[in-house]
């Protein structure tokens, strides 16, 4: 593995390292996260990956982790060594009825080795569930997966996917590593009221509960837990502390943040389906933060901390948002001592270790423990 | 913190209720399924099914999800190892406790011979909750046979549907075959009657008359079933239509009754028929369609009724939603209708009794013609009857009074037929039939057999009208008639009528669209195709259709006087002036016949009676120059002046053939029994 970390917000520094990279023995990809901070002129962006002789992928994203540090500005470039194929998803095949055609065949791997798969999709993207859905169809519990929403915390819609055609809108890229993995998620949100069924739902807009309109419900129960009037002006501020958990059992419940209101419904990333039962939850720093570290230590109970040669965390960056000052603490409590981190606060997590239904999380943290 | 019951529950009820969303198996499956994994926290599901045939039999998978987990090591062996024996397990249990994978549990569907539903999650299952898993799988396994049925019941739908389109395409099959036979022999047979009708004309002997209309009366009743099956046929292919125009109902109605009037006077039975005051005296309908229906239904009430009456009456229904209808009823006091029988009375090939069809014969088609035709009429028809005490055949149809020209087409009158004529025929039956009719009123013929020597004749000589088959070896009708067109200019120049075997509306437009002017349906028959060339002989004379044409004789009077026809009508009825009409033709032409005996005999004293004789009939209905001639033979014999005996008694003779035209013309084909030389 090569890894390249810049806080700069030119294109140039991005050129060298890659001119860097390109002539490293070995290297067959090029993981490439950053931060929407840069502004990058994204025609020479295009023309940069276009034109790179090692396959480039990645994302755009709010923040970049490094190091313990959340970076506004920045990119990470991550060099692989383990043979991988690639696939890219532009919108049109993302409309296709059967997504799996386009999907790369599974490496046959020795013994118990997994492959891991690496996912990057616009997080306002409008095809996330039938992806995921038809991810964990084709590879099923054989891949390790772990990958998060591209885009910007404007909450509009662009540009955000990379991959070797350039920077794509509404697209996915997927990469199949012959790499060892652990991987942990976990969010640490918790149930503050009752259940509500889920009575009128198209996609991730949450239109009803419990027959009434989904704000009226909502708007209760955070005023009488917050003690605080939520409206329009307020909400992002107050629902980045109450996001929506799916009820499952199992394990934790699926979170789905609301991060806008339309009218009286309200807009989640991420399919909220119809006739699920939802709680409003809620969480405190302490708790969040645990439930970071136990992600972690799924993942080193996975892999083994001794093999682990990098981490990858995907993070939410409603977390980041809802811890503020304290999300510092989040970052110390994930780190490895001797291994390096690298990551990014994404708009919607995916995740598994091939135990569990495969799904879209939000407000969750996903370590990715990564052996090439 | 929520408690983990409320959980459960919440989850089950999801579960609960996502079962059954679709009765296609694979789309419910695909619904179902994953709200089990994800509510239950579980990473894959298989869905074992016994075979309806061998249910309690081996479970086999129908439904693996994810789909990737048809390549999983571990469920495929527990799938190998327990799909035996799943069905005499007593369930839900744990399956397999891994030393890695997932735990498997399974449940039986709605009973333990129907299947299971394994599950595999990575942590295992309380025992309490996978008891109230079971209910679930339950409902899962109650919505799978109801999918199963469902499929069940849409392979056999399809196979109906499949065997249903074999059927019609075979029925389609079948009913091109008949129109196509059945004109094949319309066509010979209608030499036979024409050809037998001529022959009837010429000096036979009573035994020679009586095999020829016995030939010609099974020709005629043979032509009838010919014309039912090739009918039905063109209703059965949709190439029937129904084309709408304003007729005079009262007249219609009792030109229909006309016809079987005599009939039915014949057995003896009383016959009428009543129209009630409110009926409207001009409506839209299809005239022809309208007159077979009610042909059928009134040869059927005559057929099958012994004595009593047979009665047709006409009147308006109630209004209903969609305005009124007229309803047409024919009640007869004939032998009835069984119950039983009743529901199967206008299906096609129907017959009652074997033994009545022995008596009475028929092609069971009539009611079945009559019922398509009521129904593409938009109208409805139905029976009552009792058996052994009679029946009343109804129909409803519903109309539209319309505004009408004050002048119908009662003023057509008849026309003078000399004409020089060209028939382009191939088919020499054909020929001789065309020859025979048109020498008959006066035409020169010139005849040709293809469509080469029709365009070498029109150039070399004038002709008045042109008689064009359409299908003919070598050059058609149709190119022809193009080819005269160009040579010769516009429709107009010479009349070009179209005789074709293919009776359809389409046939007409291809022949117009080619430059003819008009169209003949073959069989020829001699009323269309002197209606026909009355009506372009005019033309080409410069007397169109509907205004009075003078009479050949110098003294250009009209044939007829329609006022004392319209007179004679309204003192008695339409039905019985047509009858004595018919009497008077008959006697005039008999009279005329004698004439020309007594001037070869120069017997004139009968000479003097017979033309009284026909002055004297001719005066009272109306054939006016019929009356004016014989008036005048009758007073030159009288003074002794016999040098122009001859010449009158050859304009009478003409004159005595354009009134029986103009007759036929003004009752439009509704005499009783159409006027013909009777030899």
């Amino acid at each position: 593995m090569k890894l390249f970390f810049s806080p700069r917000t030119d294109l140039e520094c991005v050129a060298q390292a890659l001119g860097q990279m390109s002539v490293e023995p070995g290297l067959r990809g090029i993981l490439m996260l950053t931060a929407e901070g840069n502004h990058y002129d994204l025609a020479q962006l295009d023309a940069l990956l276009q034109h790179s002789p090692i396959p480039i992928f990645g994302g755009i994203f709010p923040y970049v982790l490094y190091e313990e540090v959340q970076y506004s500005t920045g990119v990470i470039l991550l060099g692989l060594c383990c043979p991988l194929q690639l696939a890219v998803l532009p919108q049109q095949r993302l409309q296709d009825e059967d997504i799996s055609r386009y999907l790369p065949p599974l490496p046959r791997l020795a013994g118990e080795q997994r492959a891991m798969l690496l996912t990057f999709i616009d997080g306002f993207g409008h095809r996330i569930h039938p992806l995921i859905q038809e991810l964990f169809n084709h590879y099923g519990l054989e891949l390790n997966y772990i990958g998060g929403g591209c885009g910007s915390l404007s909450m509009e819609s662009g540009p955000c996917v990379i991959t070797p055609q350039g920077v794509l809108q509404d697209a996915a890229v997927l990469v199949l590593c012959q790499a060892a993995s652990g991987i942990g998620v976990a969010h640490g949100w918790e149930s503050i009221s009752g259940a509500f069924k889920v009575t009128a739902s198209q996609e991730g807009l949450l239109q009803g509960l419990d027959w009434m309109p989904a704000w009226t419900v909502y708007q209760e129960v955070v005023e009488q837990h917050a003690g605080v009037r939520i409206s329009e002006e307020n909400f992002f501020e107050i629902a980045k502390a109450y996001p929506l958990g799916i009820a499952k059992l199992g394990s934790e419940l699926v979170i789905r943040d609301p991060v806008r209101l339309q009218g009286d419904a309200l807009l989640c990333v991420g399919e909220v389906r119809k006739g699920a039962y939802v709680h409003v939850m809620h969480g405190g720093t302490n708790t969040i933060i645990q439930a970071a570290r136990h992600a972690r230590d799924m993942a080193v109970r996975e892999l083994g901390q001794a093999d682990a040669e990098i981490m990858l965390f995907v993070n939410c960056v409603s977390r980041s948002l809802f811890l503020g000052a304290e999300f510092h603490r989040e970052l110390q409590a994930v780190s490895l001592p001797g291994t390096p981190m690298i990551g990014a606060l994404t708009l919607g997590e995916i995740a598994n270790s091939g135990r569990d239904y495969l799904e879209f999380f939000n407000k969750t943290s996903v370590v990715g423990l990564i052996k090439s | 913190m929520i408690q983990p019951g409320l959980i459960e529950q919440e989850v089950l009820h999801e579960i609960a209720m996502s079962i059954g969303e679709s009765l296609e198996m694979d789309a419910m499956l695909n619904h179902a399924i994953p709200i089990f994994l994800r509510g239950l926290g579980c990473a894959t599901a298989a869905m074992l099914l016994c075979g309806e045939e061998e249910e309690g039999g081996e479970a086999g998978p129908v439904f693996i999800l994810p789909r990737a987990a048809q390549r999983n090591q571990q469920l495929n062996d527990i799938l190998a190892r327990y799909a035996r024996q799943l069905p005499q397990m007593t369930l839900p249990a744990l399956l397999e406790t891994p030393a890695s994978g997932l735990y498997y549990y399974a449940w039986h569907l709605c009973d333990q011979k129907s299947g299971a539903l394994l599950l595999g999650r990575s942590t295992p299952i309380p025992e309490a909750l996978q008891l109230e898993i079971a209910p679930l799988v339950y409902k899962l396994g109650h919505a799978l046979k109801a999918c199963r049925q469902f499929a069940s019941l849409q392979a056999t739908q399809q196979e109906m549907a499949r065997a249903r389109d074999a059927a019609q395409a075979a029925n389609r099959a079948k009913s091109n075959f008949l129109a196509t036979m059945s004109h094949e022999i319309r066509t010979p047979l209608n030499a036979v009657i024409n050809l037998s009708e001529l022959l009837l004309e010429s000096e036979l002997t009573s035994r020679q008359r009586e095999l020829v209309e016995g030939i010609c009366q099974g020709g005629v009743s043979l032509f009838q079933l010919v014309n039912d099956v090739l009918d039905f046929s063109k209703i059965e292919a949709g190439k029937m239509e129904i084309q709408y125009s304003n007729v005079e109902l009262r007249s219609l109605l009792e030109g229909v009754c006309n016809l079987f009037e005599q009939q039915a006077t014949q057995k003896g039975l009383q016959f009428g028929l009543s129209i009630a005051p409110d009926v409207p005296r001009m409506l839209s309908c299809d005239q022809t369609r309208l007159r077979q229906v009610l042909q059928n239904l009134l040869s059927n009430a005559v057929k099958f009724t012994e004595r009593g009456r047979v009665h047709m009456a006409v009147r308006m229904t109630e209004p209903n939603p969609a305005g009124r209808d007229l309803m047409f009823q024919i009640i007869d006091s004939g032998i009835g209708i069984r119950d039983e029988e009743q529901g199967k009375l206008f299906e096609e090939f129907h017959q009652m009794d074997p033994a009545l069809n022995r008596r009475f014969g028929g092609s069971g088609l009539g009611l079945a013609i009559a019922a398509r035709l009521v129904q593409m009429m938009e109208g409805s028809i139905g029976c009552q009857s009792r058996y052994g005490e009679g029946s009343t055949f109804w129909f409803t149809l519903p109309y539209q009074r319309l505004s009408l020209p004050a002048t119908v087409a009662h003023s057509a009158v008849a026309a003078q037929l000399e004409g020089k004529i060209l028939l382009v025929e191939d088919s020499p039956t054909n020929q001789m039939v065309a020859s025979a009719l048109l020498s008959k009123v006066g035409c020169q013929i010139t005849v040709v057999d293809n469509g080469q020597d029709a365009i070498a004749a029109v150039t070399a000589q004038p002709f008045d009208l042109v008689l064009m088959d359409v299908s003919m070896p070598g050059m058609d009708g149709l190119e022809a008639t193009r080819r005269i067109r160009a040579i010769m200019g516009p429709p107009s120049a010479v009349p070009i009528i179209a005789m074709t075997a293919h009776a359809f509306a389409e046939d007409k437009a291809a022949c117009l669209a080619a430059g003819m002017n008009d169209y003949l349906t073959k069989p020829l028959h001699r009323e269309q195709l002197h209606a026909m060339l009355a009506r372009w002989l005019q033309q080409q004379g410069g007397s169109p259709v509907g205004e009075p044409v003078p009479a050949a004789s110098e003294k250009s009077l009209p044939i007829i006087d329609e006022q004392v026809l319209a007179q004679l009508a309204n003192d008695t009825s339409e039905a019985v002036l047509l009858k004595v009409l018919d009497l008077f033709l008959a006697e005039s032409k008999n009279n005329l016949t004698a004439l020309e005996a007594c001037l070869v005999n120069r017997d004139w004293q009968q000479f003097t009676k017979l033309a009284h004789a026909i002055k004297s009939s001719a005066g009272a209905m109306g054939a006016k120059a019929l009356h004016q001639v014989s008036s005048q033979l009758e007073q030159l014999s009288r003074q002794g002046e016999r040098d122009k005996l001859a010449a009158l008694c050859q304009e009478l003779a003409q004159i005595q053939a354009q009134t029986r035209l103009a007759l036929e013309a003004h009752f439009q084909g509704r005499m009783a029994n159409p006027p013909q030389d009777k030899g």
